[in-house]
């Protein structure tokens, strides 16, 4: 195995373009794991963290674009304001210690299923900022993930940053799992409004080989827009929508049966946070 | 490969280490720094809990090399000489050690919370902070008080 | 001397002694262990879970990088047969290409560094002849043991009572695999000098460790020595002499150095053990208020193919309330799954959970109170001899912990007491925990400047032994804590017994105290014979004992310190033994009752998600003399923690085909984390036992016991939906 340090992006780069092979590695919470618990072992690793400039976002267009060396301990702390919905599932990370090393790239590079920065990306129509020696490609993060623990970088590509619209209405994250803390999810779910042109995200995570949007969710939601009280049965239809674009599997953490019906639930009870956020003038 | 980094205020020197091990790793049988305990290998359970560069990480999920000119915090270097930091004298006042392994990672886990905060936190902050060091002997709550207690005796002093 | 004269620091909060080191990362367990040339194992384990080796290919891992030495059956030294302790101990490894579960060591490889020898460890190829694997208990194929321990017991006439009775419980409970998962992975370090053995280990029994390892080596026992003098938990996972030691051994006698192998967390689920799951089967019989007429309790627990394992699930059932008819029986399976061994109350944990269960059915059946109940049916006597117990403060333990709990605020009726989308349960469970105690010995001795030090081989795993019998010996010898060291955790010392079984306390106490007493008839026989001595010509009797002097009796002017007796017979020091071993039930006429308990519990249910918070917990205990009322707290609390793991989380999952091990990790075996636990209230009630000279309980695992059924009683009182099995998940909850 051999140990890459990229102290410039332009320097990573080249490195990933000279060893396709390499692994990248920010905060090591899950490339770390893998060889801790002997699962395999990469060719080479390819350390990020010097490259100071992907630990910065910017504004740009409506858009943080967030740096790929960012971890969830500063967007909890300096973005929950402009993402709600990725700062929530951030706080749900893991534990402070791995907060304070992971990032939503590695969350990215991971893809897996069951990722809590997923749901809100999807939700918000994020879209991922891919870059090789060949140039950049901007891939909509619901285009992001092909399979189960597989995504669509080349590979000589990397993570550059994220482009997370600022909101532009509710937004909120759910997830179940077993235990009150340092939990993986036995499903996620996360939702977006977007007040200005009355549009609905949502990103289902945990509960099929890939996150995914509930597509049918966001139309019905989308054409039945908030106005006055929520009406009970736009609720439960939502609910049914939600659950009804998941995919489940039975495994240690939970039965496909309990997902989908925890996902009807959780899609109810965060669409009533949002609606009454909308209600109350957009204080939640 | 060679890896160089500043340990409890004191320049270290790693050689021979393979790219894939772990600070932790280098830390305990390189360094002779045994103090942060390996449990899970998978960040689940803090007991490996160092600063580095200022910041709590489990030191198991941080490659040798990431280490490199960075400065490291273990728990051995928390006391001064004889005199223990007011969160170790804390976790013995309140009977919140029993077999001890998890004790480096909450020692300092909890010492970066009140590093970080004026007064005394609030339980749900404790929790909050804690939550990525388990615990199967004492039970948490008396790491809870014990947090308390060093909070109490930093902002009276 | 046969009782405590001092009782001042007995009981106290005194702080822990090994505390400065453990908080300084300065004790050293056996995996911070590191010797001068010393090279790393990694274990090779077995992928199918039944059949036999064919082939291994070891060429690729000999040439990998930094190897010093592969080990498989094909060449591994010839060992002798594990002798039982008391229990069976696995026969040692790498003696035949048998497989018996998946996870089985199949070789071992040693090198210059850990990773060299995980990765050689990788590139081993191994060929199976697969055979058919038994992994359900209910598999007629399985071997089935009968009365496994001959403790089945029966009195009274249970068909004729449950046939009468006015009410019946019938019901099938069952809890699942568990595994110990203490924080510190287990580890051996082995290192030979000639044809002498030091081994650095984790385990909860250095003189068990170093009598098996002997005899598996061919050595005699004092040319092995065990160094245990801190472990990271236990919990039962180091009662046995697993494997990967003797694996260490031998791999530290190939290579010539020492040898550190540090087992895995994904390798401490198949290694070490883990509680059996377990079905029981209970029927209750009862008079229309409640009142017990007969109780049958029948077990099965799992076995692997060549151990052994004493898990008597329904024996509960024979000590805990008072009816005159009962039957208890267990039954075990033999299944290709790795060693079930004790686990934090063993049999108890899973027995009291279907027990207090049962009762609670009972309750809700003919419409009495569930504390109420357990008052009423609370056996004034042991209810198999009729004789008195040594102490049992059970009814005390659920009254105050009625009142603590404010348990009259309990609206008895289901799902009444609502919160938001939330339903509020109480539940409540009693506790009776087994009696357990073995020999053991320990020695005293006072030294020039008047303070003592105690050695015993036993090992402190983070109860506070150290620190109580620290407190114990000063009480006796009138020293104060701080002039006593421990001296802990070496198989050289004197002989002791396990940590384990809640038994240390009583065995090593009341040897320590057997010690203090002769070591103190020493000093008074020195001084008597010392004619110019305060004390000349006093007899024992008269002789009294604090700050460092003996006195006379009623004159504390008329004495002299332990240092200047010494001085005067040109003495450095003045030891004594002292051993303990069981008193007898017979002799004494009574039942030695282990500790007792109850549990009061407020769970929260969200309705639509089925999730499960516990908000609160009491927990009120009697173990007899309570040492160090702060270190008693906290094995208290860490095994409420260990009961919220058994009733909401912990599940080793197998997987049914291949009997893999499913969720080996931390991240996929839930233990609680800190916001799983709500505050918990602990409480001490009882007196002295009067069954050992120090009168205490052990409590090692009693805090544990009970929780679950509490859990799922309140569960019950919040939804109407009555959960069997163990761990309760959401899916059942929901369903």
């Amino acid at each position: 195995m051999d140990f890459l340090r990229a102290t410039t992006w332009a320097e990573a780069l080249r490195m990933k373009a000279d060893r396709p092979d390499a692994t990248p590695v920010q905060g090591g919470t899950d490339v770390m794991v893998e060889i801790n618990l002997d699962k395999g072992r990469p060719k080479a690793l390819l350390d990020l963290t010097p490259v100071a400039e992907l630990t910065e976002w910017s504004v740009e267009s409506g858009n943080i674009r967030i740096g790929a060396g960012v971890t969830y301990t500063r967007i909890i702390a300096e973005l929950a304001d402009r993402l709600p919905g990725l700062a929530q599932a951030s706080r749900t990370v893991g534990s402070p210690q791995i907060r304070n090393r992971g990032t939503v790239a590695g969350n990215l590079g991971a893809a897996s299923p069951a990722g809590d920065s997923h749901p809100p990306l999807l939700a918000s129509g994020a879209i991922v900022e891919a870059e090789s020696v060949d140039g950049t490609r901007m891939i909509p993060v619901g285009d992001f993930y092909t399979g189960v623990k597989r995504h669509a970088l080349a590979s000589h590509e990397l993570i550059r940053a994220i482009h997370v619209p600022v909101k532009r209405g509710p937004q909120y994250f759910s997830k179940i799992g077993t235990r009150n803390a340092m939990v993986i999810a036995v499903c996620s779910f996360g939702i977006a409004l977007n007040a200005e042109d009355r549009t609905v995200g949502t990103g289902i995570g945990s509960a099929a080989p890939t996150p995914r949007r509930a597509v049918e969710a966001e139309a019905f939601l989308a054409g039945n827009w908030p106005a006055g009280d929520l009406d009970p049965a736009v609720a439960k239809r939502f609910g049914e929508l939600v659950a009804a674009a998941a995919a489940p599997i039975d495994d240690v953490r939970g039965s496909s049966g309990y997902r989908v019906h925890a996902l009807a639930v959780m899609a109810r009870r965060t669409l009533g946070w949002a609606w009454q956020e909308l209600r109350n003038g957009g204080r939640s | 490969m060679r890896v160089n980094v500043t340990v409890n205020g004191a320049p270290m020197t790693a050689d021979d280490v393979w790219p894939g091990e772990s600070l932790l790793y280098v830390l305990r049988e390189r360094l002779g720094l045994p103090g942060a305990k390996n449990a899970c290998e998978q960040g689940e359970c803090g007991s490996c809990t160092v600063y580095l560069d200022g910041l709590p990480v489990c030191a198991c999920l941080v490659a040798a090399g990431q280490a490199e000119g960075r400065e490291v915090l273990t728990v051995e270097g928390l006391a001064s000489g004889e005199e223990l930091d007011p969160v170790q004298e804390a976790f013995v006042e309140c009977g919140a050690v029993q077999c001890g392994f998890c004790t480096p990672g909450l020692i300092v886990q909890a010492h970066s919370l009140i590093a970080g905060h004026d007064g005394v936190p609030a339980d749900a902050e404790i929790r909050e902070h804690l939550a990525g060091n388990l615990c199967r002997c004492t039970g948490y709550e008396k790491i809870l008080d014990a947090v308390r207690l060093a909070a109490r005796r930093k902002a009276g002093s | 001397m046969t009782t405590i004269q001092q009782p001042r620091i007995l009981g106290a909060g005194v702080d822990r002694v090994d505390g400065p080191l453990k908080v300084t990362g300065q004790a050293r367990y056996p995996n911070d262990v590191n010797l001068p040339g010393m090279a790393y194992a990694a274990v090779v384990r077995s992928t199918i879970p039944s059949g036999r080796i064919t082939r291994m290919d070891t060429t690729a891992a000999e040439k990998s990088p930094g190897v010093l030495e592969v080990i498989t059956h094909e060449n591994a030294d010839h060992l002798g047969e594990a002798p039982a302790t008391f229990i069976k101990n696995p026969q040692p490894p790498l003696q035949d290409d048998a497989i018996r579960f998946y996870g089985q060591y199949i070789a071992v490889v040693v090198a210059d560094t850990q990773q060299n020898a995980t990765a050689a460890a990788g590139l081993i190829e191994v060929e199976y002849e697969r055979h058919e694997a038994i992994l359900d208990p209910h598999d007629p194929r399985a071997e089935r043991i009968k009365d496994p321990w001959g403790e089945d017991t029966a009195w009274g006439d249970v068909r004729t009572a449950l046939n009468r009775a006015p009410v019946m419980i019938d019901q099938t409970y069952t809890t699942s695999e568990n595994t110990n998962n203490p924080l510190g992975l287990f580890t051996t370090l082995a290192s030979w000098d000639g044809d002498t053995l030091t081994l650095h280990d984790s385990n909860q029994w250095p003189n068990m460790i170093q009598q098996v390892v002997a005899a598996m080596f061919g050595l005699p026992r004092d040319a092995v020595r065990v160094l245990t003098p801190f472990v990271g938990g236990g919990f039962g996972a180091g009662l046995r002499c697993w494997s990967h030691i003797p694996l260490a051994v031998m791999a530290a006698r190939h290579v010539g150095r020492p040898v550190k192998l540090e087992l895995t967390r994904p390798e401490m689920f198949t290694g070490l053990g883990h509680r059996t799951s377990s079905i029981n089967w209970i029927r209750l019989g009862a008079t229309r208020d409640g009142r017990l007429t007969a109780i049958e309790h029948e077990s099965l627990t799992t076995l692997p193919l060549d151990g052994d394992e004493y898990e008597p699930c329904s024996s509960v059932s024979t000590w805990s309330y008072a009816s005159p008819n009962v039957t208890a029986r267990d039954q075990q399976v033999r299944l290709n799954i790795p060693w079930t061994n004790f686990m934090r109350a063993p049999g108890d944990a899973q027995g009291n959970f279907a027990l207090e269960s049962a009762i609670d059915e009972l309750a809700w059946e003919v419409g009495l109170d569930p504390l109420e109940i357990r008052l009423l049916n609370y056996a004034e006597v042991d209810p198999k001899t009729g004789r008195p117990w040594s102490s049992n403060a059970l009814r005390r333990c659920l009254e105050v912990g009625a009142q603590r709990f404010g348990w009259s605020n309990r609206n008895p009726e289901i799902g009444s007491m609502r919160d938001g989308h939330e339903l509020v349960g109480y539940g409540v469970a009693g506790v009776s925990f087994f009696w357990y105690q073995q020999p053991c010995s320990a020695k005293v001795i006072v030294r020039g400047d008047g303070s003592a030090y105690v050695r015993s081989a036993v090992t402190d795993i983070g109860t506070g032994t150290y620190t109580i019998m620290a407190q114990l010996a000063a009480g006796l010898l009138g020293l104060e804590v701080d002039q006593v060291e421990m001296q802990l955790g070496d198989s050289s010392m004197p002989v002791g017994t396990a940590a384990g079984g809640s038994g240390l306390t009583a065995a090593l106490g009341s040897a320590v105290h057997d010690a203090c007493g002769r070591l103190i008839q020493k000093f008074v026989d020195l001084a008597g014979t010392d004619p110019f001595s305060p004390l000349a010509n006093v007899p024992f009797e008269d002789v009294a004992v604090s700050e460092g002097r003996l006195f006379r009796k009623g004159d504390p002017t008329r004495g002299e310190s332990l240092a200047r007796i010494l001085a005067v017979h040109g003495l450095t020091e003045l030891s004594a033994d002292g051993n303990s071993t069981p008193n007898s039930p017979d002799q004494l006429g009574m039942t030695p009752a282990g500790a007792r308990g109850a549990r009061f519990v407020e769970v929260r249910v969200d309705e639509d998600l089925g999730r499960v918070r516990v908000a609160r917990i009491v927990t009120v205990n009697d173990g007899g003399r309570i040492l160090n009322e702060k270190l008693a707290r906290s094995q208290i609390l860490g095994g409420t923690v260990g009961g919220v793991g058994m009733a909401l989380f912990e599940d080793t999952v197998t997987d049914k085909d291949t009997g893999r091990i499913a969720n080996a990790t931390f991240g996929d075996y839930l233990i609680p984390v800190n916001a799983d636990i709500p505050d918990v209230h602990v409480e001490f009630v009882g007196e002295p036992d009067a069954f050992n000279p120090i009168g205490v309980k052990g409590i090692g695992e009693i805090g544990l016991v009970g929780v679950a059924p509490a859990i799922a009683n309140g569960i019950f009182h919040a939804t109407g939906k009555r959960i069997r099995s163990l761990p309760i998940t959401m899916d059942e909850v929901m369903d």
